[in-house]
């Protein structure tokens, strides 16, 4: 597979995403507050934080979704202004398109491209293979299982080789079981595509295993609270869970994260009742 | 790392597992042949009451069965109407008013309901009219179009329009609104212009409710057809129902009305079917 092989080996020149002192209201809500934050190209960094803290507005603000000053966000130095192919999308659910089989669904960026119809549909196989899903491809995506949806919107958004991957809890509606095959698995495609990848989740244990580097967002309006890099050995063993380095990265995290939502709770106890 | 190993045999686990389907349930037959006996049984004994209440003339005092015609005479009645050949002119003439004022309904609805709901400006510019015509039944037009169109042709079909036209507007713009943000913002995000979100996105996400609205649609167009042609028309399955009244050819009324039901009927059948090949997604849940 060419596409995807070509991308491979030493290590990525693009996909540096810097975000400078971004700020975020919603009306008068000030959801973002001076949040900072540097991905190196072909880093891996989990953002954590408690529930509400704005952890998808920042995702949704990368992708270009959510406005915001033209100098506050930018990949490769470019300035973010809006959606753009540089920058892969994957949602928690729902988001592939229902009227589309699976092979189509994922032809679709190619095809946006400019790509032919038919070099279009072979990019998509090619990345089908690589997720493990071909057999699926004239499928509609309503007969697949939430995982197997999953790994095609992965496909969907690789298909069109971004530089920086933004996933806003791509497992969290998974059962225990599958999200642990899905990390394992979506380890094995960063080693191979070496993107760019924020990654948002609420999980610790998904967090530590994954990244590179965790960040840790306050209470709203959200900003950094904590950088904490992550060395555990890569490829990940199946006993990192017992490392000693692991349990103390996930005391530091799981101590700083429970005091934030217990002022997010004030927070909203005192505004909303 | 090869391209072939980054397919885990845990992950094609996963996939043949969710691929295998389910055995059908025994018993499954036997019990559509239970429910599909009751009906058969309903509707005979529906039947058979009103053969019984017509051929005893039966009273009730706030209602009265005297002038109603039994099934049997209503029967013969149209074996008479089909042989007489009557029957086709009248169908014709309604079927042919109920698409022309269905069609241009489904054409302006869809397209002022797509416009209405993407852009603010057109729903600054088309809105407010039309929520002031909307709750305006369309049989209280009538005597409006009758003055508006020279023709009664023209009124009729403008009446039908009327009918079918909210139903379909209104559920595009419901249609278009629903359509998940994350599916649009997804297309922007692969690459997709205006074009493509509209009709790759925004077009597929509202069918299904632009399908109920058809539907429903087609429903008020028999509706407000049925009435239009009682009042302002010649020729046509209302006009024949009515006709049949001031004759007091009682048995046709009642097959006028049967052939009206079963006209609506076809019809909402047949948008449905239209309806679930546009959308074939559907179908495989
Ligand atoms: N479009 C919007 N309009 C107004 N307020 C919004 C909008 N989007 C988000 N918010 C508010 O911004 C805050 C942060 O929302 P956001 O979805 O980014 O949080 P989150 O960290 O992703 O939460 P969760 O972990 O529950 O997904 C919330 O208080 C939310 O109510
Ligand atoms: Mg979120």
């Amino acid at each position: 597979m060419p596409a995807v092989a070509e991308q491979g080996g030493s290590a990525p020149a693009v996909g540096r995403l810097e975000i400078h002192d971004l700020s975020i209201r919603f009306g008068t809500n000030p959801v973002i507050e001076n949040f900072g934050l540097t991905v190196e190209p072909g880093e891996f960094v989990c953002l954590l934080g408690p529930s509400g803290c704005g952890k998808s507005t920042v995702l949704n603000a990368v992708a270009g979704f959510v406005p915001v000053e033209s100098v506050t966000v930018s990949v490769d130095g470019r300035p973010v202004k809006g959606p753009g192919v540089d920058r892969g999308m994957v949602f928690q659910q729902y988001s592939l398109f229902p009227w589309k089989t699976v092979l189509e669904n994922v032809a679709f960026g190619p095809r946006m491209q400019g790509a032919s119809r038919a070099k279009a549909r072979s990019m998509a196989r090619t990345y089908l293979e690589f997720v493990g899903l071909l057999a699926f491809a004239d499928r509609y995506p309503a007969t697949l299982s939430g995982g197997m949806q999953q790994r095609v919107g992965i496909a969907r958004a690789l298909v069109n080789h971004p530089s920086v991957l933004l996933m806003d809890e791509p497992f969290g509606a998974l059962d225990a079981q599958t999200r642990g095959l899905m990390q394992e698995n979506l380890l094995r495609l960063w080693e191979e595509i070496r993107a760019t990848v924020l990654f948002v989740t609420h999980d610790i244990d998904e967090a530590l295993y994954l990244a590179d580097r965790v960040v840790i967002m306050s209470a709203p309006p959200g900003r950094v609270l904590l950088n904490l890099a992550i060395d555990l050995p890569r490829p990940r063993p199946d006993d990192v869970f017992a490392l000693p380095a692991f349990a103390a990265a996930k005391r530091q995290c799981l101590t700083l994260i429970r005091q934030e939502s217990q002022r997010v709770f004030d927070h909203q106890r005192r505004n909303f009742s | 790392m090869s391209l072939s190993r980054a397919k885990s045999d845990a992950f094609d686990a996963d996939a043949t597992a969710a691929g295998s389907g389910a055995a059908a349930t025994p018993g499954l037959v036997a019990t559509t042949v239970r429910h599909a006996c009751v009906r058969i049984v309903s509707v005979t004994l529906f039947i058979g009451l009103w053969q019984l209440a017509s051929a005893s003339h039966l009273r009730l005092g706030f209602v009265t069965f005297v002038n109603v015609p039994a099934p049997t005479e209503v029967f013969e009645s149209f074996i008479a109407l089909v042989r007489s050949g009557k029957l086709a002119p009248h169908l014709a003439a309604s079927i042919v008013r109920v698409f022309a004022g269905f069609g241009v309904a489904a054409v302006t609805g869809i397209l002022l309901g797509l416009a209405i709901a993407r852009s603010k400006l057109a729903e600054d510019v088309l809105w407010p009219p039309l929520e002031i015509l909307r709750p305006i039944p369309a049989v209280a037009w009538i005597p409006l179009a009758i003055l508006m169109f020279p023709s009664a042709e023209g009124s009729m079909v403008f009446i039908t329009y009327t009918g079918a036209l909210f139903p379909i507007l209104l559920n595009t713009i419901h249609g278009v609104a629903e359509v998940d943000h994350r599916l649009i913002s997804s297309a922007r995000s692969l690459g997709a212009g205006w074009r493509a979100i509209l009709f790759e996105v925004i077009i597929p996400g509202a069918a299904p409710s632009i399908v109920t609205g058809l539907a429903i649609g087609m429903g008020t167009a028999w509706f407000c057809l049925v009435t239009a042609e009682m009042i302002a028309g010649q020729f046509g399955v209302g006009y024949y129902t009515w006709e049949s009244y001031t004759l007091q050819n009682y048995p046709d009324i009642i097959v006028g009305m049967l052939v009206i039901g079963a006209l609506g009927m076809a019809s909402s059948v047949l948008v449905r079917w239209a309806g679930g090949r546009l959308t074939p997604w559907r179908e495989t849940k």
